[in-house]
């Protein structure tokens, strides 16, 4: 039942290293995996996460939109750190 | 907690297990044996796996297919099938799309998915807690009487899928009945006979993206910004299509309706083909696991069927990445 401090940091520094984004359904269509990849060029590595699960893959462009496409099995997020996602996605906006 | 330190333990007990087949196989290779590796990156097998016409359900094509010279996208000059399909699923009825009431079963609607992470049974109970999901400016329904809001005739349904959507049908579910577009839309396709790679990944645009084994059109993302703006919603049947007045009947999602053999070694089924000749088949194998080798075009190789995509996720609204080859035509 006890994460380690190592795990934590390597838990969190996986996640930023990703720039995961979350949703709250802020947006419409593919948002998050549209966001994932602003300002990234074609081939990128991206991630994103959507409720509890995280998606990584990479930029590409899809009808003129690059966004993120997904390469790599779902993974699902403890709910720890997607509370600590959302805290943090609030405290960007504010 | 428990799950992250169970994960990772999972995690480093699977890469344990990895190394030990590895170095297994790399004895057996010593040995000169034999061992099949079904979904190992193999990129230099030399099989590869193209398109074969008698595995598309009876039903799915108008014509028998034919084989011509076709030049594709990158210029290579070479031979395509020339596949017209029905454009209805040759296996499956078409729909329901939207619920009658809010009272209504999700037996009684289909499916929505607008890119961000969930696909929703659309139930009365959905289109009663769309203000929850999109805002309070959504109403789907009388509430006097808790009928939904359809698009129930030809002109209310074309009027609702352009993108200046009337405002009379703002907050409707959208249906489009295939009665209206003659019972199916066919489309023609040039497939390559044998996919031809290309040097680097192209980008998919707006067209369909290829055809499958039950007669439908594979198409790219639904655009479900432009329609969430007309608080609307294209519902989509259980197997992730819909109808628009250009197109017919089409998939936006995979769910697996067009699934119609297993494969032998349990690899995910197989759903149809791309436009440039490489299979596609479903996210998850027999067993229920996702591909963790896949690139950008969310596709990779092994030994049995060379290169060929695996679909993404209903949720994720699209199926593939990028072509990996060159491009054949629609018609």
């Amino acid at each position: 039942m006890i994460v380690s401090n190592n795990t934590r940091v390597l838990l969190f520094s996986f996640l930023v290293g990703f720039s995961v984004n979350l949703s709250a359904h802020e947006g419409h269509s593919n948002t998050q995996a549209v966001k994932a990849c602003q300002n990234k060029v074609v081939s990128t590595e991206c991630s994103y996460a959507l409720g509890d699960k995280l998606y990584k893959g990479s930029c590409r462009s899809i009808a003129s939109k690059t966004m993120c496409v997904r390469s790599e099995p779902i993974e699902f997020l403890p709910m720890e750190t997607e509370l600590l996602l959302r805290s943090e996605d609030r405290e960007k906006k504010l | 907690m428990y799950l992250v330190s169970g994960d990772l333990e999972m995690k480093f007990k699977k890469c344990v297990s990895l190394l030990a087949v590895f170095l297994l196989q790399l004895s057996l290779v010593g040995c000169g044996s034999s061992t099949s590796s079904d979904d190992s990156d193999t990129s230099g097998s030399d099989t590869q796996l193209s398109l074969n016409p008698e595995l598309f359900v009876d039903g799915a094509l108008i014509d028998s297919v034919t084989t011509e010279d076709c030049t594709l996208s990158g210029g290579t000059e070479t031979t395509c099938y020339r596949i017209t399909i029905a454009g209805v699923p040759a296996n499956a009825e078409i729909g329901p799309f939207c619920p009658p009431n809010i009272n209504s079963d999700a037996s009684e609607g289909g499916i929505w998915f607008d890119g961000n992470g969930e696909v929703y049974d659309i139930s009365g109970e959905f289109i009663k807690n769309l203000d929850t999901l999109y805002g309070s400016d959504w109403l789907l329904y009388d509430p006097a009487t808790g009928e939904v809001n359809v698009t129930d005739s030809q002109i209310a349904c074309e009027a609702a899928a352009r993108p200046d959507v009337a405002e009379e049908y703002r907050n409707h579910c959208v249906v489009c009945s295939i009665d209206y577009y003659g019972g199916g839309v066919t489309s023609t396709f040039l497939i390559p006979t044998t996919p031809v790679a290309l040097t680097t990944p192209q980008d998919i645009g707006r067209d369909d993206l290829g055809l499958t084994l039950n007669g439908v059109v594979f198409a790219p993302a639904a655009p479900v910004d432009a329609i969430l703006a007309a608080n609307t919603i294209a519902a989509f049947d259980d197997c992730g299509g819909h109808v628009n007045p250009f197109e017919g009947y089409h998939y936006h999602a995979a769910t697996g309706c067009s699934e119609t053999a297993s494969e032998a070694d349990g690899h995910a089924s197989l759903l149809g083909y791309a436009i440039d000749g490489y299979s596609i088949f479903a996210m998850r194998d027999a067993a229920g696991e996702e591909e963790f080798d896949l690139d950008e075009c969310r596709g990779h190789s092994d030994d049995s069927r060379g290169y060929h995509y695996h679909s993404a996720s209903a949720a994720e609204n699209l199926f593939i990445g990028c072509y990996h080859g060159e491009q054949g035509a629609k018609q």
